[in-house]
């Protein structure tokens, strides 16, 4: 029988199927394999988009607020 | 200079808390499903076994299923804003102060007791309880979109963590990181998350005129099982029709998140073609989730919708049962699986969430659908549990798989039989419309 932790540890995998440890090295395998780029480079990427995020959401509030069309939260 | 040229109307603020409340999910999913891009480093330094360091998530795990219907009374009770926002500045600064770990009992304390219990305060029950207020017409869509979060905040910040590993060479600089990213959707919170229209002058939809007056829609009947206390829904057919249900749900989809890998091995697939294969079922959840919502709001019946889908992922299981059997068909056969099952993998969620706020209204929807969830996550750790040890008795997941799958039949009766016309609010017609219609028949 599997050892329980192990079982506890995939329960909600289905929360978090992106934690799978050998999908993750998989995927970091392929991506350097089809992109080739410095980590570093990956980071600064990867956290552009994460900021632009809320970024864009907030410059698009801003933006529809000084046409009027909102009241201030 | 035209005075009376047609102005566009203002995108309605609704959107804007369904996009902080992606955003917030996104982060903290992302924070906590990083956890296998540190079992390496982490069980590297300090010695630990894969057995040990997966106790933290383990006991997350658990515990979040467990409090969830607790956290879903205090976000009935308070509102949502401030658990939420409180549960966002909590999670950021825990999973930060995971970068100072130095014993194991310190990890699973932070990460799997104090860190868990933040995340359940923001989870997608919560969410969707929040949003069901700011939408009805579209509650399917919007839950939908929000559950999309599961997947994006993997695919993102999951690669993040690992990249900013290989960059600096610290897996204490990673937390750090992804603690910091669950604290930015601190800012989008507080300016976005709102408990209800009301709040702000305005109306679910964003309909300019409230229900029930001259130009607006008509008012919103309650169904008869509208539920001001938690308790009332328990002693009611559609709570356990869906909770059952929700049950199948759990046990049919973390099954597969358990075991198949291993299994896609066992049929002849690589490790990386296995794990492609299930990279494409996740990345499917998405068009899914949302798409399963947008129907049932367009066309309604969402008790049918939520059928199809465990008809669907019904089919997919019989599909990768029998197709072994078909030479030459192993291979094809799973990714006939994965792109039908990864349709039905979370489109659930929407469709139970928008059924449950429709049947029992608003006022204690975070704690029922906490209880709901956890009926899906323990029946997520019996259906591991059983195909663990059956594969050891069996040498196989074919049993387990098939026993497992089966219960998809029972799921879809569950959800068929609902009375969804008589209970839910979307089909409560007015008094007056009643008779009319009644004296129409005569």
């Amino acid at each position: 029988m599997p050892d329980l932790a192990q079982m506890f540890r995939m329960v909600l995998l289905h929360q978090g199927d992106a934690a799978d440890a050998e999908l993750i090295h998989w995927l970091k395998d392929q991506m350097d394999e089809i992109l080739g780029l410095d980590p570093w480079v990956m980071v600064a990427a990867t956290s552009a988009i994460v900021v632009a995020i809320p970024v864009a959401i907030g410059l698009f509030y801003y933006y529809q607020q000084r046409r009027g069309g909102i009241a201030p939260p | 200079m035209s005075v009376n040229a047609p102005t566009r109307r203002p995108v309605f603020f609704g959107w804007y808390v369904v996009a902080a409340s992606v955003f917030i999910g996104f982060a903290a999913v992302g924070a906590r499903n990083g956890f296998g891009a540190f079992v390496n480093p982490m069980s590297d330094e300090f010695g630990w076994s894969r057995t040990t360091i997966s106790w933290a998530f383990a006991v997350g795990i658990l515990l979040n299923g467990v409090i969830q219907p607790f956290m879903g009374q205090v976000f009935d009770r308070t509102g949502g804003r401030k658990l939420v926002l409180l549960s966002v500045f909590v999670l950021g600064i825990l999973t930060m102060a995971i970068s100072f770990t130095n014993h194991i009992l310190f990890f699973i304390f932070v990460f799997g007791v104090l860190a868990s219990l933040a995340q359940s305060g923001l989870s997608l029950t919560n969410t969707s309880a929040l949003l069901s207020r700011w939408f009805q017409r579209l509650r399917g869509t919007v839950i939908g979109i929000n559950s999309t979060a599961l997947s994006l905040g993997g695919l993102v910040l999951v690669p993040l963590a690992v990249y900013l590993m290989a960059a600096t060479g610290s897996w204490r600089i990673a937390w750090i990181g992804l603690g910091a990213v669950v604290l930015l959707s601190l800012p989008v919170g507080l300016m976005f998350i709102r408990e209800n229209p009301r709040q702000m002058g305005l109306n679910p939809d964003g309909d300019e005129e409230p229900q029930g007056q001259a130009g607006g829609r008509p008012a919103r009947i309650p169904g008869p099982l509208e539920a001001t206390n938690w308790r009332e829904s328990l002693r009611s057919w559609p709570f356990w029709q869906m909770s059952g249900a929700y049950f199948v749900c759990g046990a049919t989809t973390f099954i597969l998140s358990a075991h198949f890998i291993p299994y896609a091995q066992d049929r002849g697939a690589s490790p990386g073609m296995a794990a492609l294969i299930f990279a494409v079922m996740n990345g499917l959840n998405i068009v899914g989730a949302t798409s399963a919502g947008y129907l049932s709001d367009k066309i309604g019946g969402t008790k049918n919708w939520l059928t199809a889908v465990y008809v669907m992922r019904g089919l997919a299981y019989l599909i990768m049962l029998t197709t072994p059997l078909i030479p030459g068909m192993s291979i094809a056969g799973l990714w006939i699986f994965a792109c039908i099952a990864g349709f039905s993998w979370i489109a659930t969620l929407p469709l139970t969430s928008s059924l449950t706020a429709e049947v029992y209204g608003l006022r204690a929807m975070g704690t029922i659908s906490g209880i709901t969830f956890m009926f899906h996550q323990i029946g997520g750790f019996c259906s591991v549990m059983l195909a663990g040890w059956l594969y050891d008795v069996t040498g196989s997941y074919t049993i387990p798989f098939s026993i497992i799958g089966s219960l998809l039949g029972l799921a879809a009766i569950s959800a068929f039989s609902i009375r969804e016309k008589r209970y839910s609010a979307r089909y409560q017609v007015p008094p007056a419309a009643s008779a009319a219609a009644s004296a129409g028949d005569d």
